[in-house]
């Protein structure tokens, strides 16, 4: 199957705002220094180190199976990462008891990307890392397909899965998340993703019908 | 290349704003192909495939067991009582009770195959959870399933 095989959620075309991303996004940590923002149409942290941030996209849950993605307009220079969830369960905010599968991606020292299973807020790394060279405007993505979870990645030239890892701690469906970086630089653009709904089976029409 | 069983820990990634954790069987991953299933006692199952050389290199690290045979159905029955008792050993380790293992295994392990023991070993794993006061990775939540090992011998060969 073809990545992506949903829509943009959120383009970020919005005015610009050092104290909120937008009404769709809750943070899974309050607090002021917990400041998400616009900045030219794309999400960035405007607080800087050292305030990062979970969120996620309240409007829906997605699922079971489910794909989301995003643009890296430009990287965080700090040594952290950027991250996609899907899954996304047990939101209560504060409560650090949230699960989920989630790709993390990173520049910092050696390009990196990893597939984990987050529970109660530890992050289990999934198998192996994966090291392909990453630049401002790459898009990264992550999908869930029964138990199990992909990493993709679009460079210019079509998307290409990076790794493939097999979990069935969460089989529900969820929201979906992302992690600000504490640092200013970064931006993330074209949010997108959706519920994944397989494609029907071929039906045989019914014998009578079928050209003699 | 040859490929050989492990029971590798987890380790803590440090830096990290979230508390991480990764088998450590990546620390080899530039020399080896390799997938697992997380287990009882913080550690994972799982197969390698690599030169003898770095085998050899992964079972020299202190952190890693290599299992005692390299196919999921090569018989335990040619283990010495050593062997065997060392195993058995790493089962308590890892948490199971001597009850559990005697109720699955009985007396002899010599009985069984690599791939019994490892299901057994896959019994089950606890969810973790962050004590932020000490900060430290605690896994004592509920029992969770493991992926099963013969999907992980599939996955390498």
């Amino acid at each position: 199957m073809a990545f992506p095989v949903t829509g943009i959620l959120d383009d970020f075309n919005r005015a610009n705002s050092t104290t909120t991303i937008g009404s769709n996004w809750t943070a899974l940590e309050s607090g002021a220094t917990k400041d998400r923002g616009i900045s030219s149409n794309q999400a960035y942290n405007p607080d800087g180190v050292p305030n990062y941030s979970w969120l996620y996209y309240n409007v829906a849950q997605f699922g079971p199976d489910s794909e989301c993605y995003c643009t890296i307009a430009t990287w965080t220079t700090n040594a952290d990462n950027h991250t996609l969830m899907v899954r996304l369960k047990d939101v209560t905010q504060d409560a650090y008891t949230f699960d989920a599968y989630m790709l993390q991606a990173g520049i910092s020292g050696t390009d990196a990307i990893k597939i984990y299973r987050i529970d109660n807020n530890v992050n289990t790394q999934l198998g192996a890392t994966v090291n392909p060279m990453m630049a401002n405007g790459d898009k990264i993505g992550i999908r869930v397909v029964g138990s199990t979870i992909t990493g993709w990645l679009e460079q210019g030239s079509g998307w290409t899965e990076q790794l493939s890892r097999t979990d069935s701690t969460y089989a529900a469906a969820g929201y979906f998340g992302f992690y600000t970086s504490d640092d200013s630089t970064w931006r993330v653009d074209d949010f997108g993703g959706g519920t994944i709904t397989a494609p029907p089976l071929f039906l045989r029409p019914p014998m009578h019908l079928l050209a003699r | 290349m040859p490929v050989a069983w492990f029971l590798a820990p987890y380790k803590r990634r440090a830096g990290t704003i979230s508390p991480d954790r990764y088998c450590a069987m990546d620390d080899y991953t530039a020399s080896a192909a390799w997938t697992e299933t997380e287990v009882l006692g913080n550690r994972a199952v799982v197969k390698v495939r690599a030169s003898e050389v770095t085998l050899a290199a992964i079972n020299a690290d202190p952190d890693f067991v290599r299992l005692p045979k390299d196919a999921l159905d090569d018989p335990l029955s040619d283990l010495s009582s050593g062997q065997k008792a060392a195993l058995r050993n790493l089962l308590l380790d890892m948490g199971y009770t001597l009850q559990e293992i005697q109720a699955r295994f009985g007396a002899d392990l010599g009985d069984y195959t690599l791939r019994d023991v490892l299901r057994f070993m896959a019994s089950r794993r606890l969810k973790p959870r962050h004590d932020r006061v000490n900060d430290t990775i605690v896994l004592d939540g509920e029992a969770q399933s493991c992926r099963d090992v013969d999907h992980v011998d599939r996955e390498v060969v």
